[in-house]
Protein backbone atom coordinates (compact mmCIF):
# COMPACT_ATOMS: atom_id res chain seq x y z
CA UNK A 1 0.00 0.00 0.00
CA UNK A 2 1.16 3.49 -0.88
CA UNK A 3 -0.12 6.70 -0.77
CA UNK A 4 0.67 8.84 -3.91
CA UNK A 5 -0.38 12.55 -3.17
CA UNK A 6 0.46 13.28 -6.88
CA UNK A 7 -2.89 11.74 -7.88
CA UNK A 8 -4.62 14.23 -6.29
CA UNK A 9 -2.59 17.07 -7.71
CA UNK A 10 -3.32 15.68 -10.90
CA UNK A 11 -7.24 15.75 -10.32
CA UNK A 12 -7.32 18.66 -8.47
CA UNK A 13 -9.36 20.38 -10.92
CA UNK A 14 -12.04 17.69 -10.89
CA UNK A 15 -12.19 17.51 -7.20
CA UNK A 16 -11.92 21.17 -6.54
CA UNK A 17 -15.14 21.39 -8.99
CA UNK A 18 -16.87 18.92 -6.53
CA UNK A 19 -15.74 20.50 -3.92
CA UNK A 20 -17.17 23.92 -5.15
CA UNK A 21 -20.58 22.24 -5.85
CA UNK A 22 -21.11 21.13 -2.46
CA UNK A 23 -20.12 24.95 -1.20
CA UNK A 24 -22.69 25.57 -3.65
CA UNK A 25 -25.75 23.18 -2.56
CA UNK A 26 -25.03 23.61 0.83
CA UNK A 27 -25.20 27.32 0.80
CA UNK A 28 -28.07 27.06 -1.53
CA UNK A 29 -29.76 25.00 1.02
CA UNK A 30 -28.83 26.98 4.35
CA UNK A 31 -29.87 30.30 2.41
CA UNK A 32 -33.36 28.85 1.74
CA UNK A 33 -33.86 27.43 4.91
CA UNK A 34 -33.10 29.42 7.34
CA UNK A 35 -36.26 31.80 6.48
CA UNK A 36 -38.44 28.96 5.65
CA UNK A 37 -37.27 26.97 9.13
CA UNK A 38 -38.01 30.08 11.06
CA UNK A 39 -41.35 30.72 9.36
CA UNK A 40 -42.37 26.84 10.05
CA UNK A 41 -40.89 27.03 13.38
CA UNK A 42 -43.11 30.04 14.35
CA UNK A 43 -46.19 28.44 12.46
CA UNK A 44 -45.69 25.48 14.52
CA UNK A 45 -46.29 28.22 17.44
CA UNK A 46 -49.42 29.98 16.18
CA UNK A 47 -52.19 30.35 18.11
CA UNK A 48 -54.34 29.55 15.18
CA UNK A 49 -55.09 25.76 15.27
CA UNK A 50 -55.00 25.42 11.44
CA UNK A 51 -51.52 26.80 10.75
CA UNK A 52 -49.28 24.97 13.31
CA UNK A 53 -51.26 21.73 12.97
CA UNK A 54 -50.17 21.79 8.99
CA UNK A 55 -47.02 22.88 10.22
CA UNK A 56 -46.90 20.54 12.60
CA UNK A 57 -47.86 17.90 9.79
CA UNK A 58 -45.02 18.69 7.36
CA UNK A 59 -42.85 18.58 9.90
CA UNK A 60 -43.52 14.86 11.34
CA UNK A 61 -43.88 13.60 7.91
CA UNK A 62 -40.30 14.96 6.16
CA UNK A 63 -38.87 13.50 9.61
CA UNK A 64 -40.12 10.05 9.00
CA UNK A 65 -38.76 9.87 5.63
CA UNK A 66 -35.29 9.17 4.37
CA UNK A 67 -33.34 11.80 2.38
CA UNK A 68 -32.27 9.37 -0.10
CA UNK A 69 -35.96 8.68 -0.59
CA UNK A 70 -36.85 12.13 -0.88
CA UNK A 71 -33.91 12.83 -3.52
CA UNK A 72 -35.33 9.75 -5.77
CA UNK A 73 -38.64 11.31 -5.43
CA UNK A 74 -37.49 15.50 -6.67
CA UNK A 75 -35.22 13.25 -9.09
CA UNK A 76 -36.85 10.20 -10.35
CA UNK A 77 -40.42 11.58 -9.66
CA UNK A 78 -40.66 15.08 -10.97
CA UNK A 79 -39.87 14.23 -14.31
CA UNK A 80 -42.55 11.48 -14.71
CA UNK A 81 -44.95 14.60 -13.62
CA UNK A 82 -43.38 16.19 -16.60
CA UNK A 83 -41.82 18.95 -14.10
CA UNK A 84 -38.14 18.64 -15.65
CA UNK A 85 -35.09 20.40 -13.71
CA UNK A 86 -31.48 19.73 -13.19
CA UNK A 87 -30.39 16.86 -11.24
CA UNK A 88 -28.72 20.02 -8.90
CA UNK A 89 -32.13 21.75 -8.65
CA UNK A 90 -33.69 18.63 -8.11
CA UNK A 91 -31.17 17.68 -5.08
CA UNK A 92 -31.54 21.41 -3.33
CA UNK A 93 -35.24 21.02 -3.66
CA UNK A 94 -35.40 17.43 -1.56
CA UNK A 95 -32.58 19.01 0.89
CA UNK A 96 -34.35 22.07 1.23
CA UNK A 97 -37.90 20.45 1.67
CA UNK A 98 -35.80 17.77 4.56
CA UNK A 99 -33.45 20.40 6.18
CA UNK A 100 -36.56 22.87 6.70
CA UNK A 101 -38.17 19.96 8.77
CA UNK A 102 -35.45 20.12 11.20
CA UNK A 103 -33.99 22.67 11.02
CA UNK A 104 -37.49 24.73 12.08
CA UNK A 105 -38.02 22.06 15.48
CA UNK A 106 -34.61 23.56 16.50
CA UNK A 107 -35.03 27.15 15.79
CA UNK A 108 -38.78 26.42 17.87
CA UNK A 109 -36.79 25.04 20.48
CA UNK A 110 -34.90 28.02 20.63
CA UNK A 111 -38.00 30.32 20.51
CA UNK A 112 -39.55 28.45 23.02
CA UNK A 113 -36.86 29.01 25.39
CA UNK A 114 -37.81 32.60 25.79
CA UNK A 115 -39.52 32.79 29.57
CA UNK A 116 -43.10 33.53 29.29
CA UNK A 117 -42.67 36.33 31.56
CA UNK A 118 -41.52 38.39 27.93
CA UNK A 119 -44.72 37.09 25.98
CA UNK A 120 -46.93 38.75 28.78
CA UNK A 121 -44.89 41.78 29.37
CA UNK A 122 -45.30 42.50 25.46
CA UNK A 123 -49.26 41.47 25.52
CA UNK A 124 -49.64 43.92 28.63
CA UNK A 125 -48.21 46.44 26.30
CA UNK A 126 -49.66 46.19 23.49
CA UNK A 127 -47.27 45.10 21.13
CA UNK A 128 -48.26 43.82 17.85
CA UNK A 129 -47.31 40.36 17.12
CA UNK A 130 -45.05 40.85 14.19
CA UNK A 131 -42.88 43.30 16.30
CA UNK A 132 -42.75 41.21 19.13
CA UNK A 133 -41.07 38.80 17.11
CA UNK A 134 -39.03 40.69 14.85
CA UNK A 135 -38.09 43.08 18.31
CA UNK A 136 -38.36 40.76 21.30
CA UNK A 137 -38.44 36.92 20.93
CA UNK A 138 -36.49 36.37 17.81
CA UNK A 139 -33.31 38.26 19.31
CA UNK A 140 -33.44 36.65 22.90
CA UNK A 141 -33.68 33.40 21.03
CA UNK A 142 -30.42 34.00 18.70
CA UNK A 143 -28.50 32.96 21.19
CA UNK A 144 -30.13 29.72 22.13
CA UNK A 145 -30.21 28.97 18.62
CA UNK A 146 -26.82 29.48 17.65
CA UNK A 147 -25.78 25.84 18.56
CA UNK A 148 -28.31 23.75 17.06
CA UNK A 149 -28.01 25.94 14.31
CA UNK A 150 -24.87 25.52 13.26
CA UNK A 151 -24.83 21.92 14.25
CA UNK A 152 -27.44 21.57 12.14
CA UNK A 153 -25.36 23.29 9.24
CA UNK A 154 -22.89 21.05 9.75
CA UNK A 155 -24.85 17.61 9.54
CA UNK A 156 -26.27 19.45 6.07
CA UNK A 157 -22.57 20.15 4.55
CA UNK A 158 -22.20 16.44 4.89
CA UNK A 159 -25.33 15.52 3.72
CA UNK A 160 -24.90 16.92 0.29
CA UNK A 161 -23.29 13.99 -0.11
CA UNK A 162 -26.38 11.94 -0.80
CA UNK A 163 -26.54 14.08 -3.92
CA UNK A 164 -24.20 12.13 -5.31
CA UNK A 165 -26.59 9.48 -5.59
CA UNK A 166 -29.07 11.54 -7.82
CA UNK A 167 -26.58 12.71 -10.49
CA UNK A 168 -24.81 16.15 -8.82
CA UNK A 169 -21.69 15.59 -9.05
CA UNK A 170 -20.30 17.23 -5.87
CA UNK A 171 -17.44 16.66 -3.58
CA UNK A 172 -18.11 12.62 -2.36
CA UNK A 173 -19.21 11.73 -6.27
CA UNK A 174 -15.94 13.57 -8.09
CA UNK A 175 -13.85 11.69 -5.21
CA UNK A 176 -15.82 8.36 -6.09
CA UNK A 177 -15.08 8.96 -10.01
CA UNK A 178 -11.46 8.84 -9.39
CA UNK A 179 -11.79 5.99 -7.26
CA UNK A 180 -13.73 3.60 -10.15
CA UNK A 181 -11.64 5.18 -12.92
CA UNK A 182 -8.25 4.77 -11.13
CA UNK A 183 -9.33 1.68 -8.54
CA UNK A 184 -7.05 3.79 -6.00
CA UNK A 185 -9.15 4.87 -3.03
CA UNK A 186 -7.28 6.27 -0.49
CA UNK A 187 -5.75 9.37 -2.27
CA UNK A 188 -9.48 10.64 -3.47
CA UNK A 189 -11.15 9.72 0.05
CA UNK A 190 -8.46 11.56 1.84
CA UNK A 191 -8.94 14.63 -0.34
CA UNK A 192 -13.08 14.37 0.14
CA UNK A 193 -12.31 14.16 4.13
CA UNK A 194 -10.07 16.85 4.68
CA UNK A 195 -12.44 19.31 2.79
CA UNK A 196 -15.32 17.98 4.67
CA UNK A 197 -13.31 18.39 7.60
CA UNK A 198 -12.36 21.95 6.82
CA UNK A 199 -15.82 22.98 6.02
CA UNK A 200 -16.89 21.71 9.34
CA UNK A 201 -14.49 23.74 11.05
CA UNK A 202 -14.87 27.07 8.75
CA UNK A 203 -18.86 26.41 9.74
CA UNK A 204 -17.30 26.26 13.36
CA UNK A 205 -15.80 29.79 13.03
CA UNK A 206 -18.65 30.92 11.26
CA UNK A 207 -21.02 29.90 14.57
CA UNK A 208 -17.97 31.64 17.00
CA UNK A 209 -18.24 34.94 15.11
CA UNK A 210 -22.23 34.82 15.08
CA UNK A 211 -22.64 33.57 19.03
CA UNK A 212 -20.46 36.61 20.20
CA UNK A 213 -22.38 39.12 18.02
CA UNK A 214 -25.97 37.95 19.07
CA UNK A 215 -24.95 37.11 22.89
CA UNK A 216 -27.58 38.92 24.70
CA UNK A 217 -26.03 41.86 27.06
CA UNK B 1 -27.45 62.46 42.64
CA UNK B 2 -28.04 59.35 41.64
CA UNK B 3 -30.51 57.16 41.46
CA UNK B 4 -32.70 59.23 43.63
CA UNK B 5 -36.21 59.29 43.06
CA UNK B 6 -37.49 62.79 42.25
CA UNK B 7 -40.72 63.63 43.41
CA UNK B 8 -42.52 65.26 40.67
CA UNK B 9 -45.34 68.13 41.86
CA UNK B 10 -46.88 67.84 45.36
CA UNK B 11 -50.03 66.34 45.54
CA UNK B 12 -52.56 68.51 43.41
CA UNK B 13 -54.58 66.67 41.14
CA UNK B 14 -56.57 64.87 44.08
CA UNK B 15 -59.83 65.96 42.75
CA UNK B 16 -62.36 63.48 43.94
CA UNK B 17 -64.74 63.61 40.19
CA UNK B 18 -66.07 60.22 40.43
CA UNK B 19 -65.03 59.79 36.84
CA UNK B 20 -65.35 55.52 36.27
CA UNK B 21 -62.00 54.47 35.68
CA UNK B 22 -62.13 49.95 36.20
CA UNK B 23 -65.77 48.19 36.41
CA UNK B 24 -65.95 44.67 36.89
CA UNK B 25 -69.35 42.33 36.75
CA UNK B 26 -69.22 39.23 37.60
CA UNK B 27 -65.66 38.24 36.61
CA UNK B 28 -65.04 34.75 36.70
CA UNK B 29 -62.38 32.24 35.97
CA UNK B 30 -61.76 29.13 36.00
CA UNK B 31 -58.89 26.93 35.17
CA UNK B 32 -60.19 23.49 33.78
CA UNK B 33 -62.34 22.61 36.32
CA UNK B 34 -60.92 24.89 39.19
CA UNK B 35 -62.65 28.40 39.44
CA UNK B 36 -60.05 30.36 41.29
CA UNK B 37 -62.48 33.56 40.69
CA UNK B 38 -65.98 33.21 41.47
CA UNK B 39 -68.13 36.25 40.44
CA UNK B 40 -65.59 39.93 41.59
CA UNK B 41 -67.32 42.95 40.87
CA UNK B 42 -65.29 45.82 41.57
CA UNK B 43 -65.31 49.32 40.69
CA UNK B 44 -63.10 52.15 40.71
CA UNK B 45 -62.71 55.86 40.21
CA UNK B 46 -60.37 58.02 38.46
CA UNK B 47 -57.19 58.45 40.73
CA UNK B 48 -58.03 55.84 43.50
CA UNK B 49 -55.63 53.65 44.92
CA UNK B 50 -56.89 50.44 45.75
CA UNK B 51 -54.71 47.37 47.25
CA UNK B 52 -55.58 44.29 47.39
CA UNK B 53 -54.98 41.42 50.03
CA UNK B 54 -55.54 38.07 50.58
CA UNK B 55 -53.56 34.90 51.43
CA UNK B 56 -51.59 32.46 48.40
CA UNK B 57 -53.62 31.10 45.61
CA UNK B 58 -56.64 33.34 46.66
CA UNK B 59 -56.81 34.36 42.98
CA UNK B 60 -55.14 38.03 43.52
CA UNK B 61 -53.16 37.70 40.41
CA UNK B 62 -55.27 35.92 38.46
CA UNK B 63 -57.90 38.67 38.94
CA UNK B 64 -55.56 41.48 37.56
CA UNK B 65 -54.46 39.38 34.88
CA UNK B 66 -58.27 39.49 33.74
CA UNK B 67 -58.45 42.69 34.13
CA UNK B 68 -56.24 43.46 30.62
CA UNK B 69 -57.19 39.68 29.43
CA UNK B 70 -53.50 38.14 30.12
CA UNK B 71 -56.21 35.40 31.56
CA UNK B 72 -59.06 34.97 29.45
CA UNK B 73 -62.38 35.40 31.88
CA UNK B 74 -64.94 32.98 31.21
CA UNK B 75 -67.84 33.76 29.19
CA UNK B 76 -70.32 36.31 31.03
CA UNK B 77 -67.52 38.63 32.47
CA UNK B 78 -67.74 42.02 32.31
CA UNK B 79 -64.69 44.51 32.62
CA UNK B 80 -64.93 47.95 32.00
CA UNK B 81 -61.89 50.71 31.65
CA UNK B 82 -62.74 53.80 31.53
CA UNK B 83 -66.36 53.37 30.57
CA UNK B 84 -65.80 51.02 27.38
CA UNK B 85 -65.58 47.06 27.62
CA UNK B 86 -62.43 45.30 27.59
CA UNK B 87 -62.55 42.19 25.48
CA UNK B 88 -65.73 40.93 24.70
CA UNK B 89 -67.92 39.05 27.08
CA UNK B 90 -67.78 36.12 25.05
CA UNK B 91 -63.92 35.21 25.10
CA UNK B 92 -64.43 33.57 21.51
CA UNK B 93 -65.49 36.86 20.03
CA UNK B 94 -63.00 39.13 21.57
CA UNK B 95 -60.51 40.37 18.59
CA UNK B 96 -56.68 40.22 19.39
CA UNK B 97 -55.68 43.66 17.61
CA UNK B 98 -58.54 45.26 19.72
CA UNK B 99 -57.42 43.69 22.63
CA UNK B 100 -53.95 45.07 21.95
CA UNK B 101 -55.05 48.58 22.15
CA UNK B 102 -56.85 48.20 25.03
CA UNK B 103 -54.14 46.86 26.93
CA UNK B 104 -52.00 50.05 26.18
CA UNK B 105 -55.07 51.79 28.22
CA UNK B 106 -54.14 49.53 31.16
CA UNK B 107 -50.09 49.48 32.17
CA UNK B 108 -49.29 46.76 34.32
CA UNK B 109 -46.06 45.98 36.30
CA UNK B 110 -45.11 42.27 37.06
CA UNK B 111 -43.19 40.56 40.17
CA UNK B 112 -40.56 39.85 37.95
CA UNK B 113 -40.40 42.77 36.19
CA UNK B 114 -40.47 41.24 32.47
CA UNK B 115 -37.98 43.84 31.46
CA UNK B 116 -36.53 42.83 27.25
CA UNK B 117 -32.93 41.92 28.19
CA UNK B 118 -31.87 42.94 24.78
CA UNK B 119 -32.82 46.48 24.99
CA UNK B 120 -31.92 49.36 26.94
CA UNK B 121 -33.88 50.75 29.79
CA UNK B 122 -34.61 53.50 27.36
CA UNK B 123 -35.15 51.19 24.76
CA UNK B 124 -37.69 49.14 26.94
CA UNK B 125 -39.81 52.71 27.78
CA UNK B 126 -39.46 53.31 23.73
CA UNK B 127 -41.06 50.49 22.72
CA UNK B 128 -44.79 50.60 22.95
CA UNK B 129 -45.27 53.86 22.10
CA UNK B 130 -42.68 53.45 19.22
CA UNK B 131 -44.88 50.56 18.29
CA UNK B 132 -47.74 52.17 18.11
CA UNK B 133 -46.69 55.27 16.31
CA UNK B 134 -47.87 57.49 19.47
CA UNK B 135 -45.06 60.19 17.83
CA UNK B 136 -41.86 60.81 16.19
CA UNK B 137 -39.03 59.02 17.33
CA UNK B 138 -37.32 62.25 19.50
CA UNK B 139 -40.67 62.88 20.87
CA UNK B 140 -40.80 59.20 22.49
CA UNK B 141 -37.12 59.69 23.81
CA UNK B 142 -38.01 62.48 25.42
CA UNK B 143 -40.70 61.06 26.75
CA UNK B 144 -38.65 58.43 27.97
CA UNK B 145 -35.95 60.17 29.24
CA UNK B 146 -38.91 61.96 31.35
CA UNK B 147 -40.22 59.09 32.92
CA UNK B 148 -36.79 57.32 33.22
CA UNK B 149 -35.58 60.69 35.61
CA UNK B 150 -39.28 60.85 37.04
CA UNK B 151 -38.51 57.27 38.56
CA UNK B 152 -34.85 58.44 39.16
CA UNK B 153 -32.98 56.66 36.78
CA UNK B 154 -31.22 59.11 33.94
CA UNK B 155 -28.14 58.07 34.84
CA UNK B 156 -28.68 54.48 33.96
CA UNK B 157 -30.59 55.15 30.83
CA UNK B 158 -28.34 53.32 28.61
CA UNK B 159 -27.68 50.31 30.89
CA UNK B 160 -29.53 46.64 29.94
CA UNK B 161 -31.27 45.50 32.55
CA UNK B 162 -28.88 42.48 32.99
CA UNK B 163 -26.60 45.99 34.44
CA UNK B 164 -29.00 46.95 36.93
CA UNK B 165 -30.04 45.84 40.60
CA UNK B 166 -33.67 44.64 40.84
CA UNK B 167 -35.05 48.39 42.58
CA UNK B 168 -33.46 49.79 39.03
CA UNK B 169 -35.03 47.33 36.94
CA UNK B 170 -38.69 47.32 38.55
CA UNK B 171 -38.28 51.02 38.19
CA UNK B 172 -37.65 50.83 34.67
CA UNK B 173 -40.41 48.50 34.04
CA UNK B 174 -42.47 51.03 35.73
CA UNK B 175 -41.38 53.68 33.44
CA UNK B 176 -42.11 51.42 30.51
CA UNK B 177 -45.84 50.96 31.30
CA UNK B 178 -46.39 54.87 31.93
CA UNK B 179 -44.79 55.16 28.77
CA UNK B 180 -48.33 54.51 26.91
CA UNK B 181 -49.99 56.83 29.12
CA UNK B 182 -51.96 54.45 30.69
CA UNK B 183 -55.38 55.54 32.43
CA UNK B 184 -55.20 52.44 34.92
CA UNK B 185 -51.94 50.81 36.76
CA UNK B 186 -51.81 47.38 37.70
CA UNK B 187 -49.14 46.08 39.70
CA UNK B 188 -48.62 42.57 40.66
CA UNK B 189 -46.16 42.11 44.11
CA UNK B 190 -43.89 44.62 42.59
CA UNK B 191 -41.44 44.38 45.16
CA UNK B 192 -41.71 40.79 46.17
CA UNK B 193 -38.57 39.89 44.06
CA UNK B 194 -36.57 42.20 45.94
CA UNK B 195 -33.52 42.35 48.49
CA UNK B 196 -35.32 44.23 50.98
CA UNK B 197 -33.16 47.22 50.46
CA UNK B 198 -34.12 47.81 47.06
CA UNK B 199 -38.08 48.01 48.34
CA UNK B 200 -38.64 51.52 49.25
CA UNK B 201 -36.94 53.03 46.29
CA UNK B 202 -39.74 51.08 44.45
CA UNK B 203 -42.49 52.22 46.91
CA UNK B 204 -41.60 55.43 46.81
CA UNK B 205 -42.08 55.81 42.55
CA UNK B 206 -45.39 54.44 43.23
CA UNK B 207 -46.40 56.80 46.10
CA UNK B 208 -45.40 59.63 43.70
CA UNK B 209 -47.56 57.89 41.14
CA UNK B 210 -50.51 58.03 43.72
CA UNK B 211 -49.64 61.19 44.92
CA UNK B 212 -50.25 62.61 41.78
CA UNK B 213 -53.45 60.96 40.71
CA UNK B 214 -52.98 57.81 39.06
CA UNK B 215 -55.62 55.19 39.22
CA UNK B 216 -54.22 52.28 40.97
CA UNK B 217 -55.10 48.59 41.29
CA UNK B 218 -52.42 46.51 43.25
CA UNK B 219 -51.24 43.17 44.98
CA UNK B 220 -49.02 43.35 47.57
CA UNK B 221 -47.58 41.88 50.97
CA UNK B 222 -46.83 45.52 52.30
CA UNK B 223 -49.35 45.73 54.44
CA UNK B 224 -48.20 48.85 56.02
CA UNK B 225 -47.33 50.85 52.27
CA UNK B 226 -50.93 49.62 51.47
CA UNK B 227 -52.16 51.29 54.90
CA UNK B 228 -50.28 54.45 53.51
CA UNK B 229 -51.02 55.10 49.92
CA UNK B 230 -54.54 53.08 49.54
CA UNK B 231 -58.12 55.01 49.47
CA UNK B 232 -59.40 51.82 49.95
CA UNK B 233 -57.94 47.61 50.78
CA UNK B 234 -59.82 44.48 49.42
CA UNK B 235 -59.17 41.23 51.11
CA UNK B 236 -59.94 38.26 49.16
CA UNK B 237 -60.44 34.48 50.01
CA UNK B 238 -61.20 31.97 47.72
CA UNK B 239 -61.46 33.74 44.34
CA UNK B 240 -64.00 36.25 46.20
CA UNK B 241 -63.94 39.94 47.72
CA UNK B 242 -64.50 38.67 50.89
CA UNK B 243 -64.47 42.24 52.76
CA UNK B 244 -63.07 45.63 51.82
CA UNK B 245 -63.41 49.31 52.71
CA UNK B 246 -60.87 52.26 54.20
CA UNK B 247 -57.56 50.78 55.51
CA UNK B 248 -58.00 51.83 59.08
CA UNK B 249 -61.23 49.50 58.67
CA UNK B 250 -59.94 46.65 56.88
CA UNK B 251 -56.55 46.18 58.38
CA UNK B 252 -56.98 47.88 61.62
CA UNK B 253 -60.50 46.56 62.27
CA UNK B 254 -61.24 43.41 60.79
CA UNK B 255 -64.90 42.09 60.26
CA UNK B 256 -64.39 38.85 59.48
CA UNK B 257 -62.28 36.08 60.90
CA UNK B 258 -60.86 35.14 58.17
CA UNK B 259 -59.46 38.63 57.71
CA UNK B 260 -58.32 38.70 61.00
CA UNK B 261 -56.27 35.81 61.15
CA UNK B 262 -54.60 36.53 57.53
CA UNK B 263 -53.47 39.89 58.62
CA UNK B 264 -52.37 38.40 62.47
CA UNK B 265 -49.76 36.82 60.04
CA UNK B 266 -49.29 39.25 57.54
CA UNK B 267 -48.97 42.28 59.80
CA UNK B 268 -46.87 40.63 62.85
CA UNK B 269 -43.91 43.29 63.51
CA UNK B 270 -45.78 45.94 61.88
N1 LIG C 1 -52.32 29.27 34.53
C1 LIG C 1 -52.94 28.58 35.50
N2 LIG C 1 -53.36 27.33 35.29
C2 LIG C 1 -54.00 26.64 36.26
N3 LIG C 1 -54.24 27.11 37.49
C3 LIG C 1 -53.83 28.36 37.77
C4 LIG C 1 -53.15 29.16 36.79
N4 LIG C 1 -52.86 30.35 37.35
C5 LIG C 1 -53.33 30.29 38.61
N5 LIG C 1 -53.91 29.11 38.86
C6 LIG C 1 -54.55 28.72 40.14
O1 LIG C 1 -55.44 29.73 40.50
C7 LIG C 1 -55.43 29.93 41.89
C8 LIG C 1 -55.20 31.39 42.18
O2 LIG C 1 -53.90 31.74 41.74
P1 LIG C 1 -53.34 33.20 41.84
O3 LIG C 1 -51.99 33.18 41.25
O4 LIG C 1 -54.32 34.16 41.27
O5 LIG C 1 -53.25 33.41 43.39
P2 LIG C 1 -52.62 34.61 44.20
O6 LIG C 1 -53.66 35.08 45.14
O7 LIG C 1 -52.02 35.59 43.29
O8 LIG C 1 -51.50 33.88 45.04
P3 LIG C 1 -50.03 34.37 45.45
O9 LIG C 1 -50.19 35.24 46.67
O10 LIG C 1 -49.31 33.11 45.78
O11 LIG C 1 -49.44 35.09 44.29
C9 LIG C 1 -54.36 29.02 42.45
O12 LIG C 1 -55.00 27.88 42.98
C10 LIG C 1 -53.55 28.64 41.26
O13 LIG C 1 -53.04 27.35 41.39
MG1 LIG D 1 -50.04 36.20 42.82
Amino acid sequence: MSFDPTLIVEAWPQLMRGLETTVWLFLAVMILCTPLSLLVALARLSRRRWLSRAAGTYVNVIRALPLLVILFFTFYGLPSLGIFVSPFTAALGGMVLVTTAYLAEDLRAGLMAVPRGQFEAADALGLPQARFVRRVLIPQALPIMCGPYFTRAIVTVKATSIASLVAVSELTSASMAKVTETYRAMEYLAFAAVAYILLSALIAVVQAVVQRRVRLP
Amino acid sequence: MKDTVMHPEPATVVDHQSKRMLELIGLRKSFGANQVLKGVDLSMNQGEVVSIIGASGSGKSTLLRCINWLETPDKGSTIMVDGRQVGHDDPARASRRDLARRRTEIGMVFQHFNLFPNMTAIENVMEAPLAHGRGTKPEIRALAEELLARVGLSERMTHHPSQLSGGQQQRVAIARALAMKPKLMLFDEVTSALDPELVDEVLKVMKGLAEDGMTMLFVTHEMAFAEDVSDRIIFMADGAILEEGPPSEVLRKPRHDRTRSFLSRAMRGM
